[in-house]
């Protein structure tokens, strides 16, 4: 299993550089490529979903929240934990 | 030369989106800025905070939704997170990740908690992993193939899904991944790689998928 994961990180290096070479990088991989491609294809599908601008809160949300964390923000550092 | 991905609908779209790699490139610049301001809102700026708050609230919201499915929750956490933010921005800087990676850190810490408080309830949360009321798809414009591949994501566990949406919906560097989960690169790599696998036994599993799918 470690080669088709080498395989498609190697590949997915390629497409997040814009995929001109994808096809070369495929060659070298031949024996997984219809797996690759597959998974390559739904990490495209995945991306746009990702760069969709449309999904986002409401603007009355946007605006209360900043206006409640600017009202909040201390004048000096404090101590705080990150949720753990 | 051919795009190998090329096909009908779902591997066919999205071209004239930018790549990931830029995304990545993007985060990057972004953390550089990031590490001046949060310099300046860490000494009270309050102006500062906000240009911080302004670039990332809507990726905050986009990942929390695409993790809990439910809009109301997704602005509850949202607000969690930048709340918590505000407590611990002065430790920031010692991190070395960009922004955006340390707020999605305190997401996953918050979203942990939150799944343990449910597990300890006896009354399960409406709408949580069952049907959804409002999913990300639908909250904008339905579309038919994301609507399918949506449903796919959904419907992985809590880390795979993490992982998916760390990696290809915010465009985090396996490194930025790692950090945010609290795990190896290597172990990074895995859990992607299985995450999508099993993403494509879902999707084989449906009409379109198969048609998309026995395409390659």
């Amino acid at each position: 299993m470690a080669d088709i994961i080498s395989a498609l990180a190697d590949c997915l290096e390629v497409l997040e550089e814009g995929g001109d070479e994808l096809e070369a990088r495929l060659r070298k991989h031949e024996r997984y490529r219809q797996e690759l491609v597959a998974l390559l294809g739904i990490v495209k599908e995945l991306k746009v979903m990702g760069q969709d601008e449309e999904l986002s809160p409401s603007d009355e949300f946007l605006k209360d929240l900043k206006a409640r964390l600017l009202r909040e923000l201390p004048t000096t550092p404090q101590r705080g934990g990150d949720g753990e | 030369m051919n795009d190998p991905l090329a096909g009908p609908g779902l591997l066919g779209r999205g071209d004239d989106s930018p790549g990931q790699g830029q995304l990545v490139q993007d985060l990057r610049l972004a953390s550089l800025e990031d590490e001046i301001v949060v310099d300046r809102a860490t000494a009270g700026d309050r102006e500062a905070f906000g240009e911080l708050y302004d670039r990332c609230v809507r990726r905050v919201f986009r990942h929390v939704l695409y993790m809990v499915n439910d809009v109301d929750l997704a602005e509850d956490l949202t607000e969690q997170t930048f709340l918590r933010a505000l407590e611990a921005i002065h430790r920031y800087e010692r991190r070395g990740v960009p922004f955006l990676a340390w707020l999605l850190r305190i997401v996953r810490n918050l979203y942990l908690n939150d799944q343990r408080v449910q597990r300890n309830n006896s009354s399960i949360r409406k709408n949580w992993d069952g049907g959804i009321v409002v999913s990300p798809e639908s909250y904008c414009e339905a579309k038919l193939d994301g609507e399918e591949v949506w449903r796919a994501v959904r419907a992985l566990d809590g880390d795979q899904r993490q992982v998916i949406v760390l990696r290809f919906m915010d465009g985090l560097s396996y490194a930025d991944v790692a950090r945010v989960l609290g795990k190896s690169v290597g172990a990074v790599r895995v859990a992607q790689y299985r995450a999508l696998r099993a993403l494509r036994r879902r999707l084989e599993d449906s009409d379109l998928g198969r048609y998309y799918l026995s395409s390659s």
